[in-house]
């Protein structure tokens, strides 16, 4: 019995230890905020803050995806290349699109293309990992180059451009028109990366299908000995992570009002960044969609203020390559100690 | 005769617990000294102080009357102190002369010298009587377990130890591995090494240690001669208190059949295997490692697809295609291997407890009924008295016995009235042990079937109401009451 109240008293010490370690992103975050407003008190005005979500909106969609892959405890290399191709195929097809088509006929167009294109991918990848056991890392690296070469097969080499200007509503209109502001102050794109954030964040962590990825992620075989089909929540995971992909890369297209075969390259770095770093670990198990997007913001972050530094996109890279490797280090050491 | 190792009034604190309290003992050459305990009563602490893996906090270890302070496991290897772990240190992809060598490799200048590592090697393992199975030249890795063990064993004898821990080097192995063990170990001890032994099974300290020492929440209890002593009394010593029939046997009354088998067949792991359990009933499966008893009750609960044959249950044929299906018809299985096929050992007590049960008791839209979860998570820990701080614990940091209960749980809350059991108190403490026979009896004794696999002959015999007993992949019989004793389990199990 002694040792029963023992655990007991250091419980409370390890929750708060386990509460700070699970929210060490807040802490980071709020950390950056206050730094960065000292430097430059424009930091934390409305307008510049709702511009960083703008900055985000792209990364971010990547990250919901790919969380969902990483808490498999497997990974998806492809959605930088995914997400262009669903920028470059839904360009196209809404060039196809009659003169005079309606915003929402365009929108609808835009995002059932788009996600069509990323959960078809997202189910290769998902059928490759399932179905013929190929290592994750190695599938979705085919994926990234088969990917890419599509965007610039069906390009023809260069951005697909000609597109009217509601093709941009998406990504870069404004609602809220004010004197003040008569652009408006409230972006579309954050209204959409905000409904698929919730979405995807309630699908995960109160569903039961949200239970099913959590434990296959932990441990496979009990998964499957507890009487779930572990292999259908696999495929399903790729293909919401491609399908998220692929609505980044709708909205990056619409931002730029085209279809650049080029865009997103190694976003997926980013991306795994923003969720390593939003306390989701590589072995799989555990992490959330929301903290994935703190870390996400967190990304924005430093790299508004690396430019904002003038610090060269080289050594911005090198940057945030080190970053990675931090996170993923503070994971490892966490695992080891709990065990 | 003066003591080879010894541990004079051994005290270790960790931050928070106090591990070993004034704990002295005299280990002698020629002597296999059993080291009894609970789970957490101090056995690992006390064997990885005297391996150099902690330094005591208080009290002396003596070698040869002379104090050694260790600091790494190497100083205590260096002193010919060798430890042979519950989970076996093998390299898999090294051969067993490699393996026998690990770390002393004999060189001819710069360069390797295989031809006497195999050489030697081959020797020792002749000299074990074990050379025409094992040869010098195998890759670890196509052993069988007991095999690998014995090339442990060459390894200490190679090493020329002293002093040799087997920290519970059966749990793996069959009895008639088991047998061949214990030759080993007579052989050591008759050449004057000191084996300290760790074992939960009872049976195994009469039969093969000269003195047992006890230890109880860290402290001392006493050390005695292993014959002068009885099961009983030393199972009280370890628990603190007598607790009666260890299996807490009871009387069943068997009711209607609950699951049927006709012929069923996997090739290549068991072929024609026919046999009824019912509800009321503890059956045990019985055999050596290698029986099929593992690969029969997973293809019945539908984790491997069978080649041919029925499966019955509740009177209804059925084909399961995955776990799934069984599930839904009642069935639960607690596997072999905690860690690997029973836990998710990163999430809490709660996830693991309601895994299978999500699904049943989903509100609208396919969202998870997180109250449900907790009262059910609550109700079990109540129930089978899980010793944990809450529901939300991590259930790798609790013991084996509690996980083990966690494991059971899952299965009762889920409403199973049909439980496989394989291994189920496989390295847990006496004490766990008896409660979970008790639970097993009061699931039984509400109408439930259980089908229990075991190695370990008193625990089958201990708690079945009727054991089958496999042989390579055939079933070989069946045995009720007065029948069930070990020389007939013996005489099927190897015929």
């Amino acid at each position: 019995m002694e040792k029963i109240e023992g655990t007991m008293k250091v419980g409370i010490g390890k929750k708060i230890g386990a509460f700070s370690k699970k929210n060490a992103i807040v802490i980071v975050l709020v950390l950056l905020s206050v730094g960065f407003s000292i430097g430059n008190s424009a930091f934390l005005k409305p307008s510049n803050l709702i511009n960083l979500t703008t900055q985000m909106a792209i990364n971010a969609m990547l990250t919901i995806g790919i969380t969902y892959v990483i808490i498999l405890g497997g990974i998806d290399i492809s959605i930088g290349s995914v997400a262009a191709l669903a920028g470059v195929v839904t360009a196209l097809a809404c060039r196809a699109l009659p003169a005079g088509v309606s915003l929402v006929t365009m929108v609808i167009v835009q995002l059932g293309v788009g996600i069509s294109v990323g959960a078809g991918f997202g189910a290769f990848n998902g059928l490759m990992v399932t179905k013929f056991k190929v290592v994750p890392m190695i599938a979705t690296l085919a994926s990234l180059t088969i990917a890419r070469g599509l965007c610039y097969i069906f390009s023809g080499g260069t951005s697909v451009s000609g597109l009217t200007s509601i093709y941009s509503w998406l990504g870069s209109a404004r609602l809220f028109k004010t004197e003040a502001k008569p652009t408006g102050w409230l972006p579309i794109i954050t209204i959409v990366v905000i409904i698929f954030v919730i979405i995807m964040h309630i699908l995960l962590s109160k569903t039961v299908f949200g239970r099913h990825v959590y434990a296959t992620g932990s441990n496979r075989n009990v998964a499957h000995l507890s009487g779930i089909n572990t292999q259908k929540i696999i495929f399903l995971c790729y293909m919401i992570c491609g399908a998220m992909a692929a609505v980044g890369g709708v909205l990056n297209s619409s931002k730029l009002q085209n279809g650049q075969p080029g865009a997103a390259e190694s976003y997926e770095m980013f991306a795994i960044a923003s969720t390593v770093m939003g306390g989701t670990s590589l072995l799989g198990g555990s992490g959330s969609v929301a903290r994935a997007i703190l870390g996400c913001a967190v990304v924005a972050i430093i790299n508004n203020g690396m430019n904002l530094m003038h610090i060269d996109s080289y050594w911005q890279k090198v940057v945030l390559g080190v970053i990675i490797l931090l996170a993923v280090v503070m994971d490892m050491m966490q695992k080891q100690k709990s065990n | 005769m003066k003591p080879t190792l010894q541990a004079i009034n051994i005290s270790k604190t960790f931050p928070g617990v106090k591990a070993l309290t004034d704990v002295t003992v005299d280990f002698y050459s020629g002597e296999v000294h059993a080291l009894l305990g609970e789970n957490g009563a101090g056995k690992s602490t006390l064997i990885k102080i005297l391996s150099g893996v902690y330094t005591p906090s208080e009290g002396q270890v003596l070698l040869d009357g002379r104090e050694v302070k260790f600091t790494s496991p190497y100083d205590a290897i260096s002193k010919k102190i060798a430890v042979i772990h519950q989970e076996l240190s093998i390299a898999p992809d090294l051969t067993v002369a490699e393996n026998i060598f690990l770390g002393s490799e004999p060189k001819k200048g710069k360069f390797l010298d295989r031809a006497l590592m195999n050489e030697v090697s081959q020797g020792i393992l002749d000299g074990m009587g074990v050379g025409k199975s094992i040869k010098a030249t195998d890759v670890a890795r196509n052993l069988t377990a007991a095999q690998q063990q014995m090339a442990e064993i060459a390894k200490v004898i190679n090493r020329e130890a002293r002093v040799v821990i087997m920290d519970e080097p059966t749990s793996s192995l069959s009895e008639f591995e088991i047998a061949s063990l214990f030759t080993q170990i007579r052989k050591l001890r008759d050449d004057q090494v000191t084996i300290i032994y760790i074992s939960h099974r009872m049976a195994e300290i009469f039969e093969v240690c000269d003195r047992a020492t006890v230890l109880m929440d860290g402290r001392l209890v006493r050390t005695q001669m292993v014959k002068d002593s009885s099961e009983a009394e030393l199972v009280a010593s370890m628990v603190g208190r007598e607790i009666g029939d260890y299996y807490n046997r009871q009387q069943h009354t068997r009711g209607e059949e609950k699951v049927r088998v006709e012929g069923l067949t996997r090739k290549k792991e068991f072929k024609d295997i026919s046999f009824s359990a019912y509800a009321g009933e503890i059956l045990g499966i019985y055999g050596l490692i290698g029986a099929g008893r593992t690969e029969t009750m997973e293809t019945i609960f539908g984790a491997r697809a069978q080649d041919s044959g029925k499966v019955f249950v509740h009177g209804k044929q059925v084909n399961f295609k995955s776990p799934k299906d069984a599930i839904a018809q009642g069935i639960g299985m607690v596997t072999e291997d905690r860690r690997l096929t029973g836990l998710m050992l990163g999430k809490s007590v709660k996830d693991n407890i309601v895994l299978p049960s999500i699904p049943f008791h989903k509100k609208k839209f396919g969202f998870a009924n997180k109250l449900w979860e907790g009262q059910a998570a609550e109700e079990m820990k109540e129930k089978l008295t899980i010793k944990t701080p809450s529901i939300e614990t991590i259930i790798g940091n609790l013991s084996g016995g509690n996980q083990q209960k966690a494991i059971l749980g899952k299965w009762l809350i889920a409403d199973s009235d049909i439980l496989i059991l394989d291994e189920p108190t496989r390295g847990i403490d006496v004490n766990a042990k008896s409660e979970f026979y008790t639970l097993m009896n009061d699931f039984v004794a509400k109408g439930g079937c259980i089908i229990m696999i075991s190695s370990e002959m008193t625990e089958i015999i201990g708690i079945s109401d009727r054991i089958l007993v496999m042989h390579e992949g055939n079933l070989k019989g069946e045995l009720t009451g007065a029948d069930i004793n070990e020389q007939s389990i013996i005489k099927l199990a190897n015929a």
